[in-house]
Formats: structure tokens, C-alpha cells, sequence
């Protein structure tokens, strides 16, 4: 390889497109911007880190010995943390509506006798329009202790509609009953390791995985440009090896796409709080995803006949990979569509982003890397398949 | 008249030659109107659980999950489920394997393992979870306890399922005003439509400007202006071409999506009124932009990000419903605003348009200031560049 | 002497067009050899393939003994390449765009700095050498653009077509600097559809059309290969007919046109002749008021090989 020829090349062209100014605007200040604008609108909007303290409301009937259990219930849950306060059954909405408590439960009059008998009864949950999780698990919870009280009552109907004796049934129901304070059924809480991004940091790694396309696009674009406005023949008449040419616009590209990423995401995390991970592993995911797309753009470049042709179809491709990569708003579900964005570079930049910001190191983020390492190969056997435009 | 119209089908002519604007102004928009769409029906439900195993008792838990309104899903083995909810793509994951099958088919205690996300949706997944599974746990008991008294198992099963429909309900009552009520008429692509519709009229106009100032550095505007026209006709002839090349990709995109997607954008005079009217705002303000920038490069990049930002601001990527009122004073100075509460009005009240004449007003009053603005900043460019 | 530049049986084809078919030709130390011909003649072509931007079909271009090829590094170290679009970087000043080509030309640092400054001067550069060349005027850019070219003292500078697009005064300038050159003794090949240009500047010139070398040789050589004789016209009044036939008579005379109010004559060696004529008219009773003498040039050579003008 001819290096010095090939450094010459690179640092000339690097110091051109600094002086453009596009560079920056494209690959900082428009990124930033927006960073800037979507911080503002969604911090807040997006998942909670945990729940919070939640104030429920509950209305039970004096002396009735099945719903009494449920206050007692409800107390003992300890995410969210829940505080129970007696409420008039009447005053339950309103009490809701202004925001004195979040969540009232009304258990009607006669409760107990109605359902012990077999008999309907309604148990009313009282939640804002806008519930939250907090209001979700309540309901559950409600939901949960109901499900237990039905049991006691249709095991009874069932037992007597069999044709058992008075004693039988009261011998059925006290089965069930006393099964239910140690269920046959129960959970155990694993381990799961966590790979999502805050919202600040989704941000700033979907802005970055973007804009990436247009930065890197000004260093290996320029080779079609010089071919436009002349100065090619005059660098290939140059005593330098012919490849050099193109090694030295692929590694301009490279240099700018790894510059601008790095400080996008190091704006980022002090901008904004957002945070990644370990160096290490974001260096190896940043370069992995900058190689990706430079292999891309270079298979642009050789397809296409004019630099304005190139800009268009690069920006094209880095808009459609971009947001189906989830580079505005996640794609998520398991669908298709799912499926084919996490094929996409930004979305392999994004999810790797997670993986180092829950702790993982290089090994973890294989999947990332193998997406982009099929980026690579692809283009490279595109690149050597297509024929080039070059030549008069 | 004629000259300016010349002008005007010039600019259109020009920009319509240029293939690649085809791609941004008719094919793009579509395509993330689609994307938000099909995210939009994604996430409809209380909780998103996935579940691993085909067992019985996998089946069985599935189903009570649905009860408690829990979107769910089934995922291959462990490491998948585990790649799930660590991605956030769903909020738990529940993993009956074979040995918790077997224990349960054998009536013995048995435990799921569950795996609830990081987030606080995981947690109220897990909540919902063990609810799930007292009550299969609690379905279990009734036969056992039937059977102990010397019921068969079968006719045990029986004299459940007859009595199925006994018992207390629990039934939920919400007080307060919903954003779900807000957006209940909606189809899914309709909020997504009426929003990048704004977004792209306005990102297509501004990066338009560049063609301003190609024509301006071309030469051509000052030969434009040394034919016998005032330079008063030459702007509204530019103002005209980009109004024209907005309200065609407006048009196209309201009718496209009716069409496609079956997007209902209510009254048809009143939506072409305020499409009119923000088409009018974004022209006026590529002149403005193309008066005050010089180069067609830092143009376009410029142009791109005020675009992106003013439509985020203006509820073009949230609904202005969602936003902090802070904010909400911000995004008042957008015509994105604006023209999101005229479609709001049309959309989901059923506006037509008298309802809307105040957001139309508001956004006349911001050609009103920008056209003369841009007129007079374009007249001094030009003469700086002769 | 052995040649600078030695073309043997170069062709090159794209597609099914044959763009440059056979063409030999040698360049001297010291001589400026002339590739005249109209627009798509085949002279780029030929240029891409002397200086290495093109694999030649069939044939070679040795250059210093070595045969030039797209990666033959030490046979370009031998090449100015002056390209016809203005192969410079707007972005870069005039010194950086020198600095950066000289790198490549693998100058080493001091002696490229002082031959920078001895360029910037030659083309007359050195008041604006830091500003950036987008700044440049038209003359000024095509300046910069040959003195690239000359920065690490080539034993063969090509220029394409340096004059097109460029006003008369700093054409003039480029053609100066280009008659300076083969004084110092460097091999120059030019290519140009200019005649003049060609008369003007080149030792020898070949003539290609089609692909082809049409013909070759100095200018005067060339001019035989018509076989044509000079065109004197005589203006004036009084007896053209005497004076008609008196002229006719004359050696160097070969034919006599008469018509109301002139002669138009072809005669062999006009610039000898032309007072025996003049005066052989006068004496026959004309009154001569104006006269023009045409001589073959280097375009009714080529109308006479190709059968069309040079400049269609």
C-alpha cells in the first residue's frame, strides 16, 4: 500500500470538508438540535424507571368477614407501594376526580352474604381517565382477591348443585379456603439483564445512527465529485498506486463518521444525561456500525453516475434504513416489520448501544455486530459484482 | 399575470424535472405514515407478556392473561424471551418449562419462572402475572376440594363449568377526561396522517429554498427582474411556485391517504381551507429562507433541521395533547401548531369550517408577516447579488 | 536521443466505438508536439493512455523507457498531467492545492516548499497563494491548474486543451509560459483545436480525426501535403481585361479569375511574386486599390485530409 500517498489524500480531504460547512451542520448541529427539541418533548413521556407511591381508597361494609381481608391485601404490596385509607362509598368519585386519592374500591353492601350464598354482587374500581401502571396494578390486585372469593362461591354452588349435604359444602369451601393461603401455583422472579436505552439516550443513539449516513456519505461521496469536476485524472495521473484513491475517500468517510458519532454521543451523555456504557465496548460497537455504513455508501458511490445522484440516493437509504431502524421512535412488536428492522445498521447501533448501557461487554453484543459484519459482506460482494462507471 | 404565472410553472417545472424529489415528496411521507400506523395498533393493551412453553399449563395461563387484558405473545425457548423483555419489546416474560408442566399435570405446588422487565410496566406485569395464576391455582383447588368429598374428577369439572358465571364482578369506572376519548375516533393511521402531512408540506417547501438561491446565483432571478415586470411580480411568481409544489404534495398526500389507508380527514372544504392556508405559511417561508441563506448546500441542511424541529414542536411527532404546558407555549409559534388543532377540530369533532376559521386566521396572520418579510429580504439579496 | 514520449500503435475502444485506433507518435527533450484536432477526435483519449488514466487496447506508450499504465508508479513520476477541466480544489488556497499534488509527487518537504514559491511566481500567483481558489478568477484558476502540472519538473508535461474557456489576455500568458518551457528543454504534448495554438506553439503537429492520425510533421510539411498553391486577390478599376491577360503571363501565375471589380488569381509562392504581379497590372492600365494574398493553412489541411473544417 502506498501510505503516505493515501495519508496525504486523507488529511487533504479531511481538512476540505471541514471547511464545508455542510459537515458540520449535517453531522453535529442538525442532529444536535434535534436531540434538543425531542429531549424536550418526550423526557417524561416514555417508560418509568418504577412506579410510585399510590393512595387507594377502599369502601367495605361494617362487619363483612369476606371483603374485610382486602385492605390487608392491598397494604401488603410493596411495588407500588400502596396506602389504604377508608372511604364513604359516596364520596369515592369525587375523592378520585380531585386527586385525594388515586384509586377508590367500593365493595357493595351485603357483599358477604350475597356471595357466600352464591349470589351476584359488583365490587366497583374507581380509577382516573389517565390511569397509570400504579392504577393498572390495583386492579389486578382487586381482580386477584375477587377471583378468590369466586372461588369460595362457586365451589359452594358447584357442591350443592352436586347434591352434597350442608356439611359437605361447608367442608369444600373450607378446602378451598385454606388452599388458598398457600397456592398451588407460584412465580419465581429470575434475572433478566436490561438493554434499554432511557429516553435521553434513545434520543441521542437514534439521532447519531441517522445522521451517521449523511457524515460518512461527504467522504466516499467526494470521489464522485472529484470525477465530476476533473481533479480525479489529475490524482490518477499522480505515481501513486490506483487503489489508493478510494482507500484514502473510504477512510475519510471512516474518520468522519467515528468523529462525529463520538461526539454526538459524548454531547449527548453530558447534554442530556444519557448514559452507554463502557468505553471499550462502544468504541468496538461505533466502529463495527461506521464500517457498516462506509461499506454502503462506497456501493452508492460506485452505482452511481452523478455526486448529486450519490447525496440523493445516500440520504434515501439513510432515511428509510434510519427510521425503520428506529431512529425517531422504536420499532417494536415481533412482527415482520420487527424482524426486518433489527437487519438495520442503526437499529444493530441502537440496541448495542443498550446492551453496553446495561453493563454488557464486546461478547454481549454479538448480535449487533453480526448484523453489521452482513452489512459489510453484502456491499463487499455487491461492490466486487457490480461494474463500475468509471472510464470515459 | 402571465409572466408571474411563467415564474411560478417554471419553479414547479423545475422542481417536478428533478426525480429524486419524487421519492421525498410522494413516496416517503406514505412511508412513515405507515410506520407510526402500525405502531399505533401495537400498543393498545395493559401489559405485553411472553410466554414460553406449550404445555397445558402454558396454554391455560396464556388464556387467563388475555382475561386480565394482557397482550400476549409466545416466544421460542428461555433466551429468546430473555432477548425480549430485555429489549423492551415486551414488559414480562413468563417461562413454563417441562418440569413445571410435569408438576402441575401431577397436581403438586409448582412454580413458573418469571422475568419481569427492568421498567416500572414490568413490575404491574408481575402483578398481573400472579393474578393470573391464583386464579388457575384457585381453579385447581375447586376440583380437588370437590373431588375430596368424593366427587369424580369429570363430574367435578362439570358442576365448575355450570356454575361458571356465579360470584362477584369487579367492574372498572374511570371519572376525568381521557386522551383515549380525545383520539377515539381515529383510525390508526389518521393521527399520524394529519401530523406528517404538516411535517412534509414544510420540510419540502424549505428545502425548496434552494432552488432560490441556485436561481439567484444562476443569474437567473436578475434576468427575471430585468424583464419588464416589477420585482414585486417576480416574488409572488417564486412565492407562487412553492405554494404550488406545497399544496400539490398536501393534496396528494390527504388523498393518497384516504385512499390507502382509509384515513378520514373529515369535511373536504374545511381541510382543503386549512391545507390552503399552511401551505401559504410554508411557502412564505421558503422565501424567507431562501432570502437569508446563500448557499444552496448549507441551505438544504439548514433547512432539513428547522423543518424536523419545527414539526416536532408543532405536534407533527407527539400530540400536542401530550405536551408539557411549557412547552405548548413554544409550539403556539409554529404553524404546525395550528394547523394540528384545525385538523384535531376536523378530525375528531367533526369540524367544519366555521369551527376552524380561528386556526386559519392565526396562520394568515403568519403570512401576513412572513411574505413581506421574505419579499423584502429576497429584493435586497437579489440586488447584493447583481 | 532516445524519445521522451514514444506512442506505438495505441488504440483503445469503448464499447463498439473505436475512440483511438493506430496512433504512433515520439516527443523529443525540448520539442512541443501539437495533437490537433476537432472535439471528440480521440485526443483525450490518447492523453489518458500517455499519462496513465487508461489501459491502452493494443499498442504502448513508453515514457523514459518505461511503459506507462494505470499502476505504473515510476512511469508516472514522469508526467505533468494538465488536465482540461480545472483540476483544482476550490476549498484548498492555491499553495495547499501545490503542497498536496507535490506530496504526491513524493517531493520532499524543503525542496517542494522553495519549487511551491518558484510555481506561485511562474504563473504569477504569488500575491493570492493563500486565499482559497474559489475566490480565484477564471485566469487565475487555468494558471494554478498548469503550474500543478509543472510543480515537480516533468520530463513530459500534457496539456489538454489549457486554453479553452479562457479570455485572450491570459491565454495569451498560457502560451507564453508554454514557448518558455521547451526552451528549458522540457517535452510538451498539447492538444487543442485551435490552429493558431498549434501554428503557433508546436514543433510538430499531428493531425487526428476519428481516432486516427491523420498526419504529421512540421507545420510546413504539412502544408505540402495539400499540394495547393497561394490565392491572390487584386481590387481596383480601369482595364482588368489588359491586365488580366498581362498577369496570366507571368511564371508564378497559374490560373486568372476576372470579375467587375477585381482578379483573383492562385499563384505559386506569392510572398515572391506578388511585386512583379502588382506592378505587371498597374502597367496593363488597372487601378489597384486593395490586395490580399490568402496562404494555405493548417485548416485547409485538414479540410484537405478529412474533408470537412476543422471547427464544425
Amino acid at each position: 500500500m502506498d501510505l503516505s500517498a493515501i495519508w496525504t489524500m486523507t488529511s487533504s480531504d479531511l481538512r476540505q470538508r471541514l471547511r464545508d460547512k455542510s459537515v458540520f451542520i449535517f453531522g453535529l448541529a442538525v442532529p444536535l438540535a434535534l436531540i434538543t427539541v425531542f429531549n424536550f418533548l418526550f423526557a417524561g413521556i416514555g417508560d418509568a424507571e418504577s412506579m410510585g407511591p399510590i393512595t387507594v381508597g377502599v369502601a367495605i361494609p361494617d362487619g363483612d368477614q369476606v371483603a374485610d381481608g382486602l385492605p390487608g391485601v392491598l397494604d401488603g404490596v410493596d411495588n407500588p407501594d400502596i396506602s389504604v385509607q377508608d372511604v364513604v362509598p359516596t364520596d369515592a368519585e369525587a375523592a378520585v376526580e380531585d386527586d385525594s386519592i388515586d384509586v377508590a374500591v367500593v365493595v357493595p353492601d351485603g357483599f358477604g352474604a350475597t356471595v357466600l350464598t352464591g349470589g351476584q354482587a359488583d365490587v366497583e374500581v374507581i380509577v382516573p381517565a389517565d390511569e397509570g401502571l400504579e392504577e393498572q396494578v390495583v386492579t389486578a390486585i382487586v381482580l386477584g382477591y375477587v377471583d378468590r372469593v369466586t372461588a369460595l362461591s362457586t365451589v359452594a354452588s358447584a357442591a350443592s348443585s352436586a347434591g352434597f349435604d350442608e356439611a359437605a359444602v361447608q367442608q369444600v369451601v373450607a378446602t378451598v379456603r385454606q388452599g388458598t393461603q398457600s397456592p398451588g401455583l407460584t412465580s419465581v422472579v429470575g434475572e433478566t439483564s436490561d438493554e434499554q436505552l432511557g429516553v435521553e439516550a434513545y434520543l441521542v443513539a437514534g439521532q447519531t445512527a441517522l445522521f451517521m449516513f449523511f457524515t460518512i456519505g461527504f467522504g466516499v461521496i467526494s470521489y464522485v465529485e472529484e470525477r465530476e469536476n476533473g481533479t480525479l485524472p489529475r490524482l490518477q495521473s499522480m505515481p501513486i498506486r490506483p487503489g489508493s484513491i478510494i482507500v484514502a475517500k473510504t477512510l475519510v468517510s471512516f474518520v468522519l463518521g467515528v468523529a462525529s458519532t463520538t461526539v454526538l454521543l459524548t454531547a449527548g451523555s453530558m447534554l442530556f444525561g444519557a448514559s452507554f456504557g463502557r468505553v471499550g465496548p462502544i468504541a468496538v460497537l461505533v466502529v463495527a456500525t461506521v464500517v457498516a455504513v462506509t461499506s454502503l455508501v462506497l456501493l452508492v458511490t460506485k452505482v452511481a453516475r452523478t455526486s448529486e445522484q450519490a447525496q440523493i440516493a445516500n440520504t434515501i437509504i439513510g432515511l428509510v434504513l434510519g427510521m425503520l431502524g428506529g431512529a425517531f421512535f422504536p420499532v417494536t412488536g415481533s412482527g415482520w416489520l420487527a424482524r426486518l428492522a433489527d437487519l438495520t445498521p442503526p437499529a444493530a447501533f441502537i440496541r448495542g448501544l443498550g446492551i453496553t448501557s446495561g453493563g454488557g461487554g464486546v461478547t454481549d453484543l454479538g448480535g449487533p455486530l453480526l448484523v453489521m459484519a452482513g452489512f459489510l459482506l453484502v456491499a463487499i460482494v455487491a461492490f466486487v459484482a457490480i461494474p463500475s462507471r468509471e472510464g470515459q | 399575470m402571465g409572466q408571474v404565472l411563467t415564474i411560478a410553472r417554471t419553479a414547479l417545472h423545475r422542481f417536478a424535472r428533478d426525480r429524486s424529489n419524487w421519492f421525498f415528496v410522494l413516496v416517503l411521507p406514505l412511508f412513515l405514515i405507515v410506520l407510526i400506523g402500525l405502531q399505533f395498533s401495537d400498543t393498545a393493551s395493559s401489559g405485553r407478556v411472553t410466554i414460553v412453553g406449550e404445555g397445558a399449563l402454558a396454554q391455560d395461563l396464556a388464556d387467563s392473561l388475555e382475561d386480565l387484558d394482557l397482550s400476549v405473545t409466545t416466544a421460542d425457548d428461555a433466551e429468546a424471551a430473555q432477548t425480549v423483555v430485555a429489549r423492551g419489546r415486551a414488559d414480562a416474560a413468563v417461562i413454563v418449562d417441562a418440569s413445571a408442566e410435569a408438576s402441575w399435570a401431577a397436581g403438586d405446588a409448582t412454580s413458573v419462572e418469571v422475568l419481569p422487565g427492568s421498567a416500572a410496566a414490568g413490575q404491574a406485569s408481575l402483578q398481573a402475572i400472579e393474578t393470573g395464576l391464583g386464579s388457575l391455582a384457585d381453579a385447581r383447588l375447586q376440583q380437588q376440594a370437590l373431588v375430596g368429598v368424593g366427587l369424580a374428577a369429570d363430574a367435578a369439572r362439570d358442576a365448575l363449568a355450570d356454575v361458571d358465571d356465579a360470584g362477584p364482578t369487579v367492574s372498572v369506572t374511570t371519572v376525568g377526561d381521557s386522551l383515549g376519548e380525545e383520539f377515539a375516533g381515529l383510525g390508526r393511521f389518521d393521527l399520524g396522517a394529519a401530523g406528517q402531512l404538516s411535517l412534509f408540506v414544510f420540510l419540502t417547501s424549505l428545502s425548496g429554498a434552494g432552488f432560490l438561491i441556485d436561481s439567484r446565483r444562476l443569474g437567473v432571478t436578475a434576468r427575471e427582474l430585468a424583464s419588464p415586470m416589477t420585482a414585486n411580480q417576480v416574488i409572488v411568481g417564486e412565492v407562487l411556485g412553492r405554494f404550488g409544489i406545497a399544496l400539490g404534495q398536501g393534496a396528494y398526500i390527504v388523498v393518497g391517504t384516504a385512499v390507502l389507508f382509509d384515513v378520514d380527514w373529515g369535511d373536504p372544504l374545511a381541510t382543503a381551507l386549512v391545507l390552503t392556508a399552511f401551505c401559504g405559511v410554508s411557502a412564505a417561508a421558503a422565501i424567507l429562507f431562501g432570502a437569508m441563506l446563500d448557499s444552496p448546500n448549507v441551505a438544504s441542511g439548514v433547512g432539513v433541521g428547522v423543518g424536523l424541529v419545527l414539526a416536532a414542536l408543532g405536534g407533527s411527532m407527539l400530540p400536542l395533547e401530550l405536551f408539557p404546558d411549557s412547552l405548548l407555549v413554544v409550539s403556539r409559534a409554529t404553524p404546525h401548531h395550528w394547523a394540528y388543532q384545525a385538523y384535531a377540530e376536523i378530525q375528531r369533532r367533526g369540524g367544519a369550517v366555521v369551527d376552524v376559521l380561528p386556526q386559519v386566521g392565526v396562520l394568515v396572520a403568519m403570512i401576513a408577516v412572513l411574505l413581506p418579510l421574505g419579499a423584502w429580504l429576497l429584493k435586497r439579496s437579489t440586488q447584493r447579488a447583481l | 536521443m532516445d524519445a521522451v514520449l514514444s506512442c506505438e500503435g495505441l488504440e483503445r475502444r469503448f464499447d463498439d466505438l473505436i475512440a483511438v485506433d493506430d496512433v504512433s507518435f515520439a516527443i523529443q527533450a525540448g520539442e512541443t508536439y501539437g495533437l490537433l484536432g476537432p472535439n471528440g477526435a480521440g485526443k483525450t483519449t490518447t492523453i489518458s493512455m500517455v499519462a496513465g488514466l487508461l489501459e491502452p487496447d493494443a499498442g504502448r506508450a513508453v515514457i523514459m523507457g518505461t511503459t506507462v499504465g494505470p499502476a505504473v508508479v515510476e512511469a508516472k513520476a514522469h508526467i505533468g498531467l494538465v488536465p482540461q477541466d480545472l483540476a483544482i480544489y476550490p476549498d484548498l488556497s492555491a499553495r495547499e492545492n501545490l503542497r498536496f499534488f507535490g506530496r504526491l509527487q513524493r517531493m520532499p518537504k524543503e525542496a517542494l516548499s522553495a519549487r511551491i514559491d518558484t510555481v506561485l511566481e511562474t504563473v504569477g500567483l504569488t500575491d493570492r497563494a493563500d486565499d482559497q481558489t474559489k475566490e480565484y478568477s477564471g485566469g487565475m484558476k487555468r494558471r494554478l491548474n498548469i503550474g500543478i502540472g509543472l510543480l515537480h519538473q516533468p520530463d513530459l508535461l500534457i496539456l489538454d486543451e489549457p486554453t479553452v474557456g479562457v479570455d485572450p489576455q491570459s491565454r495569451n500568458a498560457i502560451l507564453e509560459a508554454v514557448e518558455a518551457l521547451s526552451v528549458e528543454g522540457m517535452a510538451v504534448l498539447y492538444t487543442t483545436h485551435y490552429m493558431e495554438e498549434a501554428e503557433r506553439l508546436c514543433d510538430r503537429i499531428g493531425i487526428i480525426d476519428n481516432g486516427r492520425l491523420q498526419a504529421e510533421g512540421t507545420r510546413d510539411e504539412l502544408l505540402l501535403i495539400t499540394g495547393e498553391v497561394d490565392k491572390v486577390s487584386l481590387q481596383g478599376s480601369g482595364d482588368l481585361r489588359a491586365a488580366a491577360s498581362d498577369v496570366a503571363a507571368l511564371p508564378a501565375v497559374v490560373s486568372v479569375g476576372r470579375e467587375p471589380r477585381s482578379l483573383d488569381l492562385t499563384v505559386r509562392d506569392a510572398p515572391s511574386a506578388l511585386a512583379d504581379i502588382v506592378s505587371t497590372a498597374s502597367a496593363a492600365g488597372m487601378a489597384i486599390t486593395d490586395v490580399e494574398v490568402a496562404r494555405p493553412d493548417l485548416e485547409s489541411v485538414f479540410l484537405h485530409l478529412t474533408g470537412r473544417a476543422l471547427r464544425d
